[in-house]
Parts: structure tokens; C-alpha cells; sequence
């Protein structure tokens, strides 16, 4: 393993929680993308702690294919995100921004207090960035029912579960499919979106 | 070449050329059925890790396929199991020939057979819930098909089944590595609540089975029936593999006395929502919640009787819910709507739908004389001296369905409007067969019962 990237964890994990908390509180989903793609960078990172970096890398090839699925579905549908499709839901900005501190320094407290039933081998810097990106994925899942924003956020939960299950399950075939799974993931969701828009149109024609 | 990569590679191709062929929509169908059909009866009857001469050659098939250092292996524990899974899925595929214009079901469908098939054969079993997972994607194919507004049901399953997969798999690694020997430990503890959640999600207990109605309300009924015994009987497979592994599990008394308590809340909360209903599928999906909530309370016998109860079940509603979801398929495409208001008097107009439908209902019900009734009466007999709560609940959940289901034979039979519509022979005789189905099975469940219970081969521990 690479020493820097041990070194320098602690970049991987400020890098999963903006990326986490940016895609829960921006609108464009472009930008959600982006740190969709963000997320995955800092998942191989912290998965580098634990695996060959070239078997790690695996996961980015994973994620950017992932993330090129749902950009593909996004240029035909448009860019704007609805975050909810229920009158009532609150999901404001201020509501998100406090829901992003609450849900970060909860994980945080969490993974400190070892609440997580983690076991010793784990880097402390992995379980930090595997419960933040858990608990946002969770947020947004909790705040939104829009597809893209669903995507998001089970792909984040993923994300955030594999950065410790690989330390405790090294095996090629679970990361194989856990790789395979955030593709399928992407390609439903992307289906989602694209025929929900289709729908739309021709019900408006 | 192994059995599991000819049923991988007969799946997949299957699947892959359905859609593609060019043929008369009956045709395709009964293209997909007799494939799925070849695959379980090559699953049943193939003769593995045995020389077979052909002529002057010699096949050996073997029963073990290794892909990337993890085993998918067919055998004796196990072929039962997968041959009936194609078997059943080759009966419910056959279905959509009459139940409704589905694109996706006889290709997508059999891809979430497979995927199942493959959890029941993969080693160590615990990464079947990896399967499961891509089944569920195929699900909400099939759930949002043509009506992508209504995605609602199909986005919470995608959500629920996921995040199952993430709680069983970390549940998983505890059981794994904690050493646990007892369930009195605090680690037994731990892993014994992940275990629970994790198997909670995957089996639709309230409050994780918010997808089904909403499901119910959007999706075809024939597409919802479809994914739904699909998937439960998968979580079901799954449940029994790790009693049948840990003795821990099996010897924790709360953890059966818990799923008697929550089948029992299933069989109850479902029966009366049930009842309730005023759309015939939201009905159906409330239904599938009571009639699981049997194969709980069967788990929670903790009893070898119970468990094949619980096998034999799931085998038996699956014919039920088809019926039903069958008749309700053909009732909405003719009336529009699946509604009691728009039902009334429909009986006159489609008796062959409606009568496959209302026997479907009482099935999947319990009410005597039907598919339904044997195992719960048996699972009663069995119960009554543990469980009186979990025995009175079974009998209160198939008074709630059976007093739903004359609710809508009623409004069926109120008002005699309009003339019966013509259906083809063919599919008069294919209604017929379900209802006399549903009839049948009830009569002689001796037909069916033990036949199924032989998927429970592998269950060593279980089953002995």
C-alpha cells in the first residue's frame, strides 16, 4: 500500500463528508453528480487502506460508470432536482443544512463510541468516512422520494458500508458484485427517470 | 461443464432472446414457459457428478461452478429446490398469457428466477442476499412497466432491499467472527438484532412492508403477485438457510416466540386491512402480508412440522395468489378499474374471471375446502398447545379475508348489468383450471404438501 494514501486518510474523509453533504444540499444535478463522483473517489481512498490500491481502483472504474449511467439519463431529462413530490415534506435549504450537521456529528459520535460494532482492523479514518457517508445516504434517502435523489442516496449508503465491509470480506467475488450492484442500482434508477419523463410528455401531448 | 453454468447460461440466454423473438405474444410465452420448465426439470433430474455415456462419448456434469474464488453448487441438498423455484416460476410466467401485455414479465422475470435459483446455490450462502438484492432490481422492472409515474412502491422496495442487504451482510460478518456458541452472549445479542431487522426487511413485516400497498394501488396486480412470492420465498429460503447453519439461533427460544408474535401481528393488521380495501390489488397486497404472516408463525414454531408447513405453504400460495391475481388482471383489463364500485355486477358480465378470481381469494384466504386451508389448519393443530395467541390470530385473519372476499362476491353479484362478454375457449379453460386448482389442492392437499416439502432437502438441521 501506497504510505502517503494511510498518511493523508484524513483527506479522503473532509472529502466524503463535503461531497456527502453537497449532494444532499444542492439542486443541479449535474453538481450532484459530481460529488457523486466525489464519493467515489474518497470510497477508494479509504478502501486503499484495506486492499492493493489496484484492486481498490476497481471501485472508482465501478462508481464513474455508475455515475456516467445516471449523467446520461440526466441530460435527457434536464438538470433541475425536485426534492420532494409531497406537499408538507419539509426539505428547505436551512432544513437540509441542519439535517446534514446533525446526521455528520451524530455518525461521528457514533463511530468515536465505537456504536458501530466495528471491528479492530478497520482504519480510523475508513470508519469515520464509512459512517458519514452511510448516515447522509440515509438523510437523503429520508428526505426525498425523487429517483435521482433515491440513486444518490443508496449509492452513498453502499459506498459508506463497503469502506468497512471490505476489511472484514476481501474476497474479488464481493467486490465484484458489490461493484455490479451499484451499476444496477444506477441503470433502475436511471430507467426510473428517463421513463417517468417520458410519461410525462405523453400525457402532456 | 457444471449445473449451475448450464442453468446460468440457459437463463440468461432465455432471457436475453424473449424479447427479441418475433412471434405471436402466446408464443413467446409459451417459448419462456417451456425454457424455464427445462431448466427445472434439468435441475431435478439431471444426473450429477455422474459419467453418462452418449454414444461413443462420455458427459460428466459437475455440481460445482467457482467464479472468482465463490462456489455456485447444485446439489442433492439443494436441486429440489432450484427445480421447483423454475417449475413455479414457469407457472406464474404462463399466467401473463392472460393476465396483461407485460413486455418485461416472461424475460425479467426468469432472470429473477435465476438470480433466486443462484441464491439457494451459492457458497457460503450467506452472499444470497447479494442475489436477492438483483432480484429486487429486476422487481421494479417489472412493478413500474408502462406506468413510470406510479413509481412510488417500486422505489421503496429498490430502498428497503437494499438497505437489507447492508444490515444481513453486517450481521453476517458478526455471526461470522464472533465466536458465538450461545445466544446468551452479548454478541449473540448483537447479531441476533441485525438478524432480525435484516430478515424483517427482506420478509415484508410491518413496518417494512410499506411497499406493498402502495404497490399494490399502482402496479399491475399480476406484476405485483409475481415479484412479491418471488421475494418473500427468497427471504423465506434465506431465513431457513441460517437456522438450519447456526445451532445458537435455532436454541434461542425469544427469537421463536418473537416470530410467532410478529406473524401473528401480520396475519391480524393485514386481514384487517384487508377487509378494508375498496381496490381489489391493494386488497391483494394486504392479503399477501396476512397469508406470509402464516409462514412466519410456521418459522416460529421452531418445530421440524412447522418448517415443512412453511415450505409446503409458500408452495401453495404461489398457485393461489396466481389465480387470484389472474382473475383481477382480467376483471381490471375489462372494467378499467379494479374497484368495488366498478366490479358491481361482474359476475354476470366475466364469470369465468370472476369465479377464478373469488376462488383465488378464498385460497389465499384459508377458507375451507380450498388450497389455502390445509396448512393452516395443520399450523392450528400444531400451534394450539405453544401458541394459543398465534392460533387464534391465523383463525381471525382467515375470518377477515373470507368476510372481505364475500364483501366483493357481493358487490360481484349485486347488480345484474350488461351482457357476458365472449373470452375464447382457451381462456375460459385456463381460468377454469386455476379455480379448480385452488379447489383441488384443498381437497387433496396430499398432492402438493409433501411433493414441496422436498425443497427442504438441504435443510439438514431443520428437517431431519
Amino acid at each position: 500500500m501506497i504510505s502517503w494514501l494511510r498518511e493523508l486518510a484524513m483527506i479522503a474523509v473532509g472529502m466524503a463528508f463535503i461531497t456527502g453533504a453537497l449532494a444532499i444540499v444542492l439542486k443541479d444535478r449535474r453538481w450532484m453528480l459530481l460529488m457523486l463522483a466525489g464519493e467515489y473517489i474518497a470510497l477508494t481512498w479509504l478502501v486503499g487502506l484495506a486492499l492493493p490500491i489496484q484492486v481498490a481502483a476497481a471501485k472508482l472504474v465501478g462508481g464513474m460508470m455508475a455515475c456516467a449511467i445516471l449523467a446520461m439519463s440526466v441530460v435527457r431529462v434536464g438538470y433541475e432536482s425536485r426534492l420532494s413530490e409531497r406537499e408538507g415534506l419539509p426539505s428547505g435549504f436551512a432544513f437540509r443544512i441542519i439535517g446534514v450537521l446533525l446526521v455528520s456529528a451524530s455518525m461521528w459520535g457514533l463511530v468515536e463510541r465505537g456504536g458501530m460494532f466495528l471491528p479492530q482492523a478497520v482504519h480510523p479514518a475508513a470508519a469515520l468516512g464509512s459512517g458519514l457517508l452511510l448516515g447522509l445516504g440515509l438523510l437523503h434517502l429520508g428526505i426525498s422520494e425523487e429517483p435521482f435523489r433515491v440513486g444518490i442516496g443508496l449509492l452513498s449508503a453502499m459506498a459508506g458500508f463497503e469502506i468497512v465491509y471490505v476489511v472484514v470480506e476481501p474476497s474479488l467475488a464481493v467486490l465484484a458484485f458489490m461493484t455490479a450492484i451499484h451499476i444496477g442500482i444506477s441503470i433502475v434508477v436511471s430507467y426510473l427517470i428517463v421513463g417517468a419523463s417520458t410519461d410525462e410528455v405523453e400525457g402532456l401531448s | 461443464m457444471s449445473a449451475p453454468l448450464i442453468l446460468t447460461i440457459g437463463s440468461i440466454l432465455l432471457a436475453a432472446v424473449i424479447p427479441f423473438i418475433r412471434l405471436r405474444r402466446e408464443a413467446v410465452i409459451a417459448i419462456a414457459v417451456l425454457g424455464a420448465a427445462l431448466l427445472g426439470a434439468f435441475a431435478l433430474l439431471m444426473p450429477i457428478e455422474e459419467a453418462l455415456s452418449m454414444g461413443t462419448t462420455g458427459v460428466r456434469v459437475e455440481g460445482t461452478w467457482m467464479i472468482l474464488g465463490r462456489a455456485l453448487t447444485l446439489d442433492d441438498g439443494n436441486r429440489t429446490a432450484v427445480g421447483f423455484l423454475y417449475l413455479i416460476g414457469a407457472f406464474m410466467i404462463g399466467g401473463t398469457w392472460m393476465a396483461e401485455r407485460s413486455r418485461y414479465l416472461p424475460s425479467v422475470g426468469l432472470i429473477m428466477v435465476y438470480v433466486v435459483a443462484a441464491s439457494l446455490m451459492v457458497k457460503p450462502f450467506l452472499f444470497a442476499v447479494l442475489f436477492i438484492e438483483l432480484a429486487a432490481m429486476g422487481a421494479v422492472l417489472i412493478l413500474v412497466e408502462g406506468r413510470f409515474q406510479a413509481r412510488k412502491g417500486a422505489l421503496r422496495l429498490l430502498i428497503l432491499y437494499t438497505l437489507g442487504m447492508i444490515v444481513l451482510l453486517w450481521a453476517g460478518w458478526l455471526v461470522e467472527t464472533g465466536g458465538i456458541t450461545s445466544g446468551a452472549t452479548q454478541e449473540a445479542m448483537q447479531a441476533t438484532a441485525f438478524l432480525a431487522l435484516g430478515f424483517a426487511i427482506l420478509l415484508s413485516i410491518p413496518p417494512f412492508h410499506i411497499w406493498l400497498p402502495t404497490a399494490g394501488e399502482e402496479a399491475k396486480p399480476y406484476g405485483l403477485m409475481f415479484v412479491a412470492v418471488i421475494l418473500q420465498s427468497a427471504g423465506l429460503f434465506f431465513l431457513l438457510f441460517f437456522l438450519n447453519q447456526y445451532p445458537w439461533l435455532r436454541q434461542n427460544e425469544n427469537l421463536f416466540a418473537g416470530a410467532r408474535l410478529v406473524g401473528a401481528v401480520m396475519v391480524v393488521f393485514g386481514g384487517a386491512m384487508a377487509i378494508a380495501q375498496r381496490q381489489f390489488s391493494k386488497m391483494m397486497a394486504y392479503a399477501l402480508l396476512a397469508d406470509f404472516g402464516v409462514i412466519v408463525i410456521a418459522v416460529g414454531t421452531g418445530q421440524a412440522a412447522g418448517y415443512e408447513l412453511a415450505i409446503g405453504h409458500s408452495g401453495v400460495r404461489a398457485i393461489s395468489l396466481a389465480v387470484w391475481a389472474l382473475g383481477i388482471a382480467v376483471l381490471k383489463q375489462r372494467e378499467g378499474e379494479d374497484t368495488l364500485e366498478r366490479l358491481e355486477g361482474s359476475l354476470w358480465r366475466f364469470p369465468y374471471a370472476t369465479g377464478a378470481t373469488m376462488a383465488g381469494l378464498f385460497a389465499v384466504g384459508g377458507l375451507p375446502l380450498t388450497a389455502g386451508f390445509p396448512g393452516r389448519w395443520a399450523l392450528m393443530t400444531i400451534l394450539a398447545p405453544v401458541s394459543g395467541i398465534a392460533a387464534g390470530a391465523i383463525l381471525i385473519g382467515t375470518v377477515a379475508i373470507t368476510m372481505g372476499g364475500l364483501r366483493w362476491m357481493i358487490a360481484m353479484l349485486r347488480s345484474r348489468s350488461g351482457s357476458e362478454e365472449r373470452i375464447s375457449w382457451p381462456e375460459r379453460i385456463f381460468l377454469m383450471s386455476g379455480l379448480g386448482l385452488c379447489l383441488v389442492l384443498g381437497l387433496f392437499p396430499q398432492l402438493t404438501y409433501p411433493l414441496v416439502v422436498k425443497a427442504g432437502e438441504g435443510l439438514m438441521n431443520l428437517l431431519p
